[in-house]
């Protein structure tokens, strides 16, 4: 019996093969009802192989521990880590096709003699450990395979060299290979082995067996040899609405009886549509096999190791610590102590200690220590805070956990007694976090999740199609930085066969054929028009397969989860009574439709109903200015106390600076207000007085980076507003700094405290420091303009006369201590709109009417700190500004 | 439908072409025949095309329209596959490409990672901090911390132009800047607005009677 190639357009196993052949099937599925004895994998076969003739496989750690030593050996100077990262791609490729790594030096680039340089150091060091890296298993074995046995060889339909090359060493006589293939260009690749194998004295048998399912229809059509046809071609509005319309027809299938494991959502961007499908699965309740590895980077584990490093690395700044406390894996610490954390912006490992015990056994900054030494506090600390108990009820975390503590004793076992920096320590586990993988769904059964390239050899009965957009199916082909597309030809005159760019895009293309053929039933095709807020376009598969157009899906009408049910019951008049989780949403939901329907404003925007007496308060010019600008920021704020969580300022803000701006000068004028030059004793007095404001505890100065140099500046600035002429008139004494006052006007009880009171020649006036260099927004006035300004005339025509009776008054302003001028003087007029505006508070609070109604352009609002509350935006040009 | 003649003589010109349309014109299918073009006049392999967009949806539209071009009016399977592995892509995807295949020539990391809008004026301002507190108290107490700041974030703007000017050293500066200033008036009095304008200013010109 000769040797058999089996082509067509989808060859099916049939009884060519010999006696007591062993079938050899990518995908288990795909030998059901197969021939053979019993069924392996090429990668099974080949290891057995490299077994026998006594050599071990290497993987995982100490693959790349070897790759990053050659590099290291090879190129001293290079950034070992990020030089393998960079090279590992193509260097897989080099090692799996047998390219030899001297042809490289001899004829490649510079970037491809590197390549080949390290190539072959990175194989001698393997072989001096008599094992061969994972990517060679099919090549060497090819090599080393001395017996041939009957094989029955199903599901490598995409030919690559090593496998043909191991399937002609180890096939023997009544051997069958099933490869697909016809005259179309796609099976250029397969055309070419075909060919090869036929040299090598493999018969070939064409099947001309004529499409019967659903899928073969459509693939023959997709191979141009029969025509095109109507498909179930779908658009939707994004990612999620594409998923939760298809595992809702999934859903009614199974209901209807059909095996979820007869269904298939063959997708082509598995890291996008992954977390999608298995969120939407859980909450329909169907069970989904997800075929993608996961780095461990990408699971919640990960992401906290990776946090205890940031931490680490960062001396428990707040922020990272901060967010290591709050990890679900993290330490715990005691209810009510984040307020204080905050408020003290606890920093340090000593800080936080404190609060969480545990933390102490992060103090490993600074020290000398060995690889083992770091992976060992590491691992202490996870212990010490039960992290593998924490895990545990997730499979996937719990796999994490196990995979990354193993690679971690694999990693001190090769290089344990190695000095390693904090810093090294961060690169080599984030490196190992980076690389090692766990399965993205653990559990085996359910509705299959797979890859196009994948599902070669596969049937279902149903298969849905998602993601068929361009660059995503078929994806883009990339260049390889190491050796593009251009050099690959070059290096093809060579005898070095890459792959070559047409022959990726032509996998993509044959990836979508098997896909096809997975269909024994119905298949449908559709992409979301939105990806990561990017608009998408069709495949260019669509435009090969069908003749129709594709249909624009809107939102299902049908719920397949209690949520979906929920979601619908919300928006409609109908109650669902046992629902008590429904039945408080629908009263929020209420509330919501409230707020941005065009209908008068209600409680839960301020306007309360009850009246307020203002002689309940005392009020203060700023008080007054809140309430004039925006009334419902004044009732969250001063009636509510609404406060935004508090948290130390890191940088110096405007208040901030203002508070110690203010602080400084009123220390400093207090000294030399009784001096013949106030200005020259001002300015003697300023630098001792701008150090004592620095240490006043109400200034609450923080550490700040870089305040030596930065405070040169301000007190520079400072002088420079004392020395300007406006800062105080000629002829002028300093009656008081800081000076308090209580007075009662229009039924209203002020009170406050004026910066500075001057008696000039024109009479008292007060003069009131502003830190930026305009004037501050006023209060509205009856056209909603911030015109009314409060503070001044406040001062100027209720303060200075309760505090100096009788006396005379000049223009009371506000100077700039940035500008170094008077910003704005009393004007006429000023307090006629003042008392207006008084009415209308009176008015207000009479009412109980605090609407959210800033200014019309919202400028009142820029550093306003409760927006989530008033939800501030568009909705409120809906509302009636007359309510 | 076939092109117009403006379209045509746009996508067969010889040398550089730009062209300037509304929406809806046929931009992107005179770009496609333009690309098809090249192709077929010069021979050139798709891998050898660069064809920039500002949009990841128009570059996915101009790939697919090259695509349907090619299939329509090239006969070669392996030219048309090859437009899957084509650079036609957003600037900054291209921008991208050539970091990564020549970081050692741009001096970053092999394995450099681009931030994102969220991390990257975070890491700019840690690292902006971090820096400044390199810089000599005196030397920033001269300058004015403020000034100093603002400086330095005005040249972080441009880091090239930065470079170069400050690779001139400050003695030279002034000459630089009255140099640059003499180019740029020397290029506006050359040039055809200029000339146009004085035209017509000398034409609406009154005689010394007016």
């Amino acid at each position: 019996m000769s040797r058999i190639i089996q082509t067509g357009l989808f060859p099916s196993i049939t009884g060519q093969v010999a006696d007591g052949a062993l079938t050899v099937a990518l995908h288990p599925r795909a030998v059901n009802g197969g021939v053979g004895i019993c069924s392996s994998k090429l990668t099974r076969l080949a290891a057995d192989v490299i077994k026998q003739n006594g050599m071990t496989v290497t993987r995982g750690v100490t693959a790349r521990h070897l790759l990053r030593s050659a590099i290291l050996r090879t190129f001293p100077d290079a950034h070992a880590s990020a030089l393998a990262t960079r090279i590992r791609p193509i260097l897989k490729i080099v090692l799996s096709t047998g390219i030899d790594p001297q042809q490289l030096i001899e004829h490649g680039s510079p970037r491809v003699r590197q390549l080949g340089v390290i190539a072959a150091e990175y194989k001698r060091s393997l072989r001096e450990r008599r094992s061969i890296d994972g990517e060679e298993m099919l090549i060497t074995a090819a090599a080393l395979a001395q017996e041939r046995r009957p094989l029955a060889i199903y599901g490598y339909h995409r030919a690559r060299k090593e496998e043909i090359l191991f399937i002609d060493a180890l096939a023997g006589d009544g051997s069958v290979l099933y490869l697909p293939c016809v005259a179309d260009g796609m099976f250029t690749v397969n055309q070419r082995w075909i060919r090869f194998l036929a040299d090598r004295g493999w018969e070939i048998s064409h099947d001309e067996t004529s499409p019967a399912t659903t899928g073969e229809r459509l693939a023959a059509s997709y191979a141009k040899v029969s025509p095109r046809q109507s498909v179930d071609a779908r658009a939707y509005s994004d990612i999620d609405a594409e998923v939760r319309s298809c595992l809702a027809e999934a859903k009614q299938l199974v209901i209807s009886g059909v095996d979820p494991r007869e269904i298939a959502f063959a997708v082509r961007a598995q890291e996008a549509y992954a977390p999608a499908i298995a969120a939407v699965a859980d909450e329909y309740g169907l069970p989904v096999n997800i075929t993608l590895e996961m780095p461990l980077s990408k699971t919640v584990f990960g992401g906290f190791v990776e946090l205890i490093l940031e931490a680490v690395l960062k001396q428990l700044a707040f922020e990272p610590a901060a967010r290591l406390l709050m990890h679900p894996f993290g330490p715990k610490m005691p209810e009510g102590k984040w307020t204080e954390a905050r408020v003290e912006h606890y920093s340090g490992v000593r800080a936080w200690t404190l609060v969480s015990p545990e933390i102490a056994a992060l103090e490993w900054a600074d020290e000398d220590l060995t690889l083992s030494d770091r992976a060992d506090a590491l691992t202490n600390f996870l212990k010490s805070i039960k992290v593998r108990e924490k895990a545990a009820p997730r499979t996937r975390e719990s796999l994490a956990y196990r995979a990354f503590t193993e690679a971690l004793s694999e990693l001190k076992a090769l290089d344990g007694d190695h000095m390693m920096s904090l810093d090294g320590f961060a690169a080599a586990v984030g490196e190992l976090l980076a690389d090692e993988t766990v399965p993205f769904s653990p559990s085996a059964a359910g509705i299959a999740v797979i890859e196009p390239k994948n599902i070669v050899g596969v049937t279902y009965e149903r298969v849905f199609v998602l993601g068929m957009a361009e660059g995503v199916f078929p994806k883009t082909t990339s260049e390889d930085p190491v050796v593009d597309f251009f050099e690959r030809r070059q290096l093809a005159a060579h005898g070095i066969e890459f792959a070559e760019a047409a022959e990726v895009a032509r996998w993509e293309e044959l990836s979508f054929y098997f896909t096809l053929n997975a269909a024994r039933g119905n298949i449908s095709f559709s992409f979301p028009k939105i990806i990561d807020d990017r608009e998408t376009v069709e495949s260019p598969f669509f435009k090969r397969i069908s003749e129709g157009g594709i249909t624009a899906v809107a939102e299902s009408t049908i719920a397949s989860s209690p949520e979906e049910l929920r979601r619908a019951y919300l928006r409609s008049d109908d109650a669902l009574p046992t629902d008590a989780a429904l039945t408080r949403a629908k009263a929020q939901h209420c509330v919501e439709r409230q707020r941005e329907n065009t209908g008068i404003y209600d409680e839960y925007d301020g306007v309360i109903g009850v009246p307020y007496d203002p002689s309940r308060r005392t009020w203060s010019a700023s008080q007054l200015t809140q309430i004039g600008q925006c009334s419902f920021r004044w009732f969250a704020e001063r009636l509510l106390r609404l406060k935004p969580i508090d948290e130390m300022e890191l940088g110096l803000d405007p208040a901030m600076r203002g508070t110690l701006y203010h602080k400084a000068l009123e220390i400093a004028i207090e000294r030399a207000k009784n001096a013949p030059d106030i200005r020259a004793a001002t300015l003697e007095h300023i630098d001792e007085a701008f150090a004592e404001a620095e240490r006043d505890p109400k200034v609450a100065l923080p550490d700040l980076p870089n305040w030596e140099s930065e405070r040169a500046d301000q007190i520079r600035a400072l002088k420079k507003a004392i020395e300007a002429p406006e800062f105080i008139t000629d002829g002028s004494k300093v009656v008081g700094v800081e000076v308090e006052f209580r007075t009662d006007w229009e039924g209203f009880t002020f009170t406050g405290s004026i910066d500075r009171v001057d008696d000039t020649p024109d009479g008292l006036i007060a003069i009131d420091y502003k830190t930026s260099g305009t004037k501050p927004l006023g209060a509205k006035d009856r056209s909603g303009k911030l015109a009314v300004d409060v503070q001044i005339p406040l001062y100027a025509n209720v303060a200075l006369p309760a505090l100096y009776p009788g006396g005379n008054y000049g223009d009371s302003a506000y100077y700039s201590l940035t500008k170094g001028k008077i910003l704005r003087t009393e004007k006429d007029g000023d307090i006629e709109k003042l008392t207006d505006l008084v009415e209308d508070v009176r008015s207000l609070l009479a009412e109980g009417a605090f609407a959210v109604d800033p200014d019309h352009a919202e400028a009142v609002c820029k550093y306003c700190e409760l927006e989530s509350v008033c939800r501030k935006g568009p909705r409120l040009r809906r509302k009636s500004r007359a309510a | 439908m076939a092109l117009t003649s403006d379209q045509k003589s746009a996508a067969e010109a010889d040398g550089c072409v730009a062209v300037t349309a509304g929406a809806g014109t046929g931009k992107t299918r005179m770009l496609a025949e333009r690309y098809l073009h090249h192709v077929r006049k010069h021979e050139l392999s798709p891998l050898a095309i660069v064809a920039v967009t500002f949009t990841e949806k128009a570059a996915a539209e101009l790939r697919s329209r090259i695509r349907q071009t090619l299939i329509e009016k090239l006969n070669d399977e392996k030219l048309i596959a090859e437009i899957e592995a084509a650079q036609i892509s957003t600037m900054h995807s291209l921008a991208g490409r050539i970091c990564r295949d020549f970081y050692d020539i741009a001096g970053i990391p092999a394995d450099f990672v681009i931030l994102d809008e969220l991390e990257s004026p975070l890491w700019a301002s840690e690292k902006f901090d971090e820096a400044l507190g390199q810089i000599d108290v005196e030397i920033s107490d001269d300058l004015g911390f403020k000034w100093l700041v603002g400086v330095l974030n005005e040249l972080l703007r441009d880091p090239l132009a930065s470079e170069k000017a400050l690779s001139l050293g400050a003695e030279n500066w002034r000459q630089a800047i009255d140099q640059a200033r003499a180019d740029a008036i020397a290029a506006l009095v050359d040039s055809d607005v200029w000339s146009d304008a004085s035209g017509i200013l000398s034409d609406c010109c009154g005689g010394a009677d007016d």
